[in-house]
């Protein structure tokens, strides 16, 4: 029989996975021998608020889904380095070309309230986010899904309308909770996670306590946690120095120097994938001028525009939206440097004179009016003279963002390179804030979602960031870190890709002391 | 005792027309705030279909007058609509965080009403000397403070430097009375020196006045003792003006505690109305409004009234 290049390469991402799986595992049991059992942790996130419950369709902020991730788990998880490892889903592969995934269960799993997980459970949690009229986060995340049923206690199939490479990793989204099926009383918060529910009072505080039975090695440390919901983060602060709280979410980046000389206090950076680009219409005058938004692009510094307006936390963008730390990131695309000169020559060829107006407010980040300030700065050593149009906070995305043919924007980490540029700059994607439409793009797009060869997907990729930066309309200097602060007892801190270690930090860390 | 009566009936219905104008002036506010409210709810799921249907659900299809009447005819009834960032109503929303708002509007006043008589009446026997103006200065100087900024600083000094007090006013349902008073130190007082100096001055202007009177100085010249005659003599005059400063203190402190919530974190009425705001929840924000605004007339009513039973002279305007 003729070797089928398929077959084999799906063996190989079977073996993968379980490699990857037991490498999770050896490396959990031995984690167990370093964390100390005991205390009591207060933990502090903004995002709260008085109309919350704890059914996962509902949670949209850091706080909720810090409180996801204690009292729940989904099937697969993002670990370190960014790499998707097995969760509740022991293994995984996919059949058909991609089109449908089988994912083996874990047994012997049991939720708080004892009852034992199975593929009932898994189906019926994943179906929740996927009713017609449901407003869940996750709604479009699994929109590629057409159809999950289980295939024994122990096994889930998922098939897909077209192939889809990122399934794993899209199912480790923290709405995604595994819980029991028909639950009603959302708020009890009955999931398999480290920690079971004590006392929820809405916008205000969860109580939770260790769940004795927890099957991941390794994790869940404490004896008790609460969450506070703190939305004042000079209020976060606070209390994290006075030492009422011992992990803050999203520290302010200018207080940061001065809390790093507290030796009570670690100060921890998160590098995700969120960006903060400038966007204009490219359809648009004059931004429709290939030339004008090139000059544009030219015309900022951004090393010091990250030093001085972020105080150095963030890397350095490249005019697309995919971050260094992604591993489609393409490092084979030159980064654009600050060109005074050739930013005038351009601008002069485009044709266009007189002021550049952009609309800016504190809505999209607190920095923004700085940002903008910056930049006109160094556009005016090109001859460009950019207008600062300040809209007001409120109804700036109704009003601003998506209507304003150049303005600020932000846009927060996705679990993939493929639904970042989806969301953004696929043509009719409805957030498409540089309204380009480019139909290279889309089939490139189309064709990585599918292909399962991790060198091709990274050559398409890198073609899609490469058309971004060169024709797109996405001036981005930056891709911001957040800046979590602990109490410097505590240990295990692994970075994720969210706050606060991927927003597990209640599950992996400890008190040393 | 009839006229007292009439007055009361008469102040009353002015009570109410005052609150009506305030709610259709709070119901406007609202309705010319920027931001759609649907697309607010929405957040990131926001398409132009799913905006169009949330408004419908929502009924803001309908003209403002419609809306305004229904909601005018719930608030009388109690209903105050659903919350629409959780379907929940909203009277229990505020019922579950009105109490908490009045205990530290309470502490607040257990501080500030003692305090400013007592600096007012110190300023005003001590008139024109130097404890006069250091007491003036040094109110004066806490007024001019926002009150967050008085709320951190007292942080620092308290909690970070000194340690005595928690920075956080975070109760559990088990919390003792000492932990009670420990959590509410900080922001009660912070909201008494924002007062201090006004509810001070006024104090002092008052008792001032009555010892510039004539039959005070009849009573000095007949040669009572300056006991019996700020007991007899004074005091009684000086209660109908202190009575309608401690009410009005009182209902500054309901409605002060706003951004004093926001700074200690402490979950009552104030905080709610912030996240209400924040999140566009507007029959949270237009029952949270009308709440504060009925404490504030309620407020001035008693305060007129008490004043006129205290001083029967104005039951006769001449």
């Amino acid at each position: 029989m003729q070797h089928d290049p398929v077959d084999s390469s799906r063996r190989n991402f079977l073996a993968r996975t379980a490699a990857i799986g037991a490498a999770a595992m050896a490396a959990g049991s031995a984690r167990a021998q370093t964390g100390r059992r005991g205390g009591r942790l207060v933990l502090a996130a903004p995002g709260g608020s008085a109309g919350d419950s704890l059914d996962p369709r509902a949670f949209t902020s850091v706080y909720h889904g810090n409180i996801a991730y204690a009292y729940g788990n989904c099937l697969t998880e993002i670990g370190e380095n960014n790499r998707v490892v097995p969760e509740l889903a022991e293994s995984w592969e996919w059949q058909d070309g991609g089109k449908r995934w089988l994912f083996e269960l874990r047994r012997g799993v049991t939720f708080h309230n004892g009852k034992t997980m199975t593929s009932a459970d898994v189906v019926w949690s994943l179906n929740l986010h996927r009713t017609p009229d449901t407003k869940s986060g996750a709604k479009t995340l699994l929109s590629p899904i057409a159809d999950i049923r289980a295939d024994g206690p122990n096994r889930i199939v998922i098939e897909l309308a077209a192939p889809y490479v990122d399934l794993p990793q899209v199912l480790s989204d923290w709405h995604l909770l595994i819980i029991p099926a028909n639950t009603t009383d959302f708020n009890a918060g009955i999931g398999t996670g480290p920690f079971a529910v004590k006392r929820f009072v809405p916008g205000q505080t969860v109580e939770m306590t260790r769940n004795p039975n927890y099957w991941k090695q390794g994790r869940g440390y404490f004896n008790e946690v609460e969450m506070l919901a703190v939305n004042d983060a000079a209020a976060r602060v606070n209390g994290l120095v006075t030492g009422e709280i011992h992990l803050a979410e999203r520290i302010d980046t200018k207080t940061v120097a001065l809390l790093s000389r507290n030796t009570q206090l670690v100060v921890h950076r998160t590098v995700t994938g969120g960006y903060r680009p400038f966007v204009m219409h490219c359809d648009t005058a004059p931004f429709d001028n290939p030339d004008l938004r090139r000059a544009l692009k030219l015309a900022i510094d951004r090393e010091d525009y990250v030093k001085r307006v972020f105080s150095g936390f963030g890397r350095v963008g490249n005019d697309h939206p995919i971050a260094p730390v992604d591993p489609m990131f393409s490092a084979a695309i030159p980064q654009r440097m600050y060109d005074p000169d050739q930013a005038r020559s351009l601008y002069r060829r485009s044709g266009h004179s007189g002021p550049i107006v952009i609309h800016a407010s504190e809505a999209p980040y607190s920095e923004a009016i700085d940002a903008v300030t910056v930049y006109k700065e160094h556009a005016a050593k090109a001859g460009i003279d950019i207008q600062i149009a300040r809209e007001p906070a409120a109804g700036y995305w109704s009003n601003v963002w998506l209507k304003k043919p150049f303005c600020v924007s932000s846009w927060g980490a996705r679990p993939t390179a493929e639904i970042v540029l989806a969301t953004a700059f696929k043509s009719d994607a409805p957030f498409n804030d540089t309204r380009w439409k480019n139909p290279e793009f889309d089939r490139l797009l189309a064709q990585a979602r599918g292909e399962f060869n991790d060198a091709r997907r990274k050559e398409i990729y890198h073609r899609c960031q490469l058309l971004i930066h060169e024709t797109g309309g996405c001036l981005n200097p930056i891709f911001n870190d957040f800046v979590d602060g602990a109490r410097a007892n505590l240990q295990g801190w692994i970075p994720g890709n969210h706050g606060l270690s991927g927003m597990r930090a209640a599950e992996r860390m400890w008190f040393a002391s | 005792m009839l006229e007292l009566v009439v007055i009361l009936v008469r102040r009353c219905a002015y009570a109410a027309l005052t609150l009506l104008a305030v709610s259709m002036l709070i119901f406007a506010g609202t309705e010319v705030l920027p931001g759609d409210v649907a697309q607010a709810v929405l957040g990131q799921t926001a398409t132009p279909e799913t905006v169009a249907a949330l408004r419908k659900e929502l009924g803001l299809d309908r003209p403002a007058a419609v809306r305004y009447m229904e909601w005018i005819g719930g608030a009388l009834q109690g209903n105050f609509g659903k919350s629409l960032a959780n379907a929940m109503p909203v009277a229990t929303l505020v019922g579950e965080r009105l109490d908490k708002t009045l205990i530290l509007a309470a502490a607040a006043g257990l501080i500030s009403v003692p305090l400013s008589l007592g600096l007012g009446v110190v300023a005003a026997l001590y008139r024109e000397t130097f404890i006069d103006r250091m007491i003036s200065a040094v109110t004066l100087t806490f007024v001019s403070f926002p009150e967050f900024l008085i709320g951190y600083a007292l942080v620092i000094v308290f909690a970070v430097e000194l340690g005595w007090l928690p920075a956080l006013s975070n109760l559990r349902p088990d919390a003792g009375v000492w932990q009670w008073v420990r959590a509410l130190t900080l922001p009660a007082l912070t909201l008494s020196l924002v007062m201090l100096a006004h509810t001070m001055r006024l104090t002092r202007t008052a008792i001032v006045n009555v010892l510039s009177a004539d039959y005070i100085q009849m009573s000095e010249i007949k040669g009572l003792t300056p006991a019996r005659i700020i007991v007899r003599h004074a005091l009684p005059n000086v209660i109908g003006p202190l009575l309608n400063i401690v009410m009005l203190t009182l209902a500054y402190l309901v409605v002060g505690v706003v951004v004093v919530e926001v700074v200690f974190n402490y979950s009552g009425m104030g905080k709610l109305m912030v996240d209400a705001v924040t999140n566009r929840d507007m029959p949270l924000v237009q029952a949270c409004s009308l709440l504060f605004s009925t404490v504030y007339v309620v407020c001035n009513l008693l305060a007129d009234f008490l004043a006129i039973v205290a001083n029967p002279r104005l039951l006769h305007p001449k």
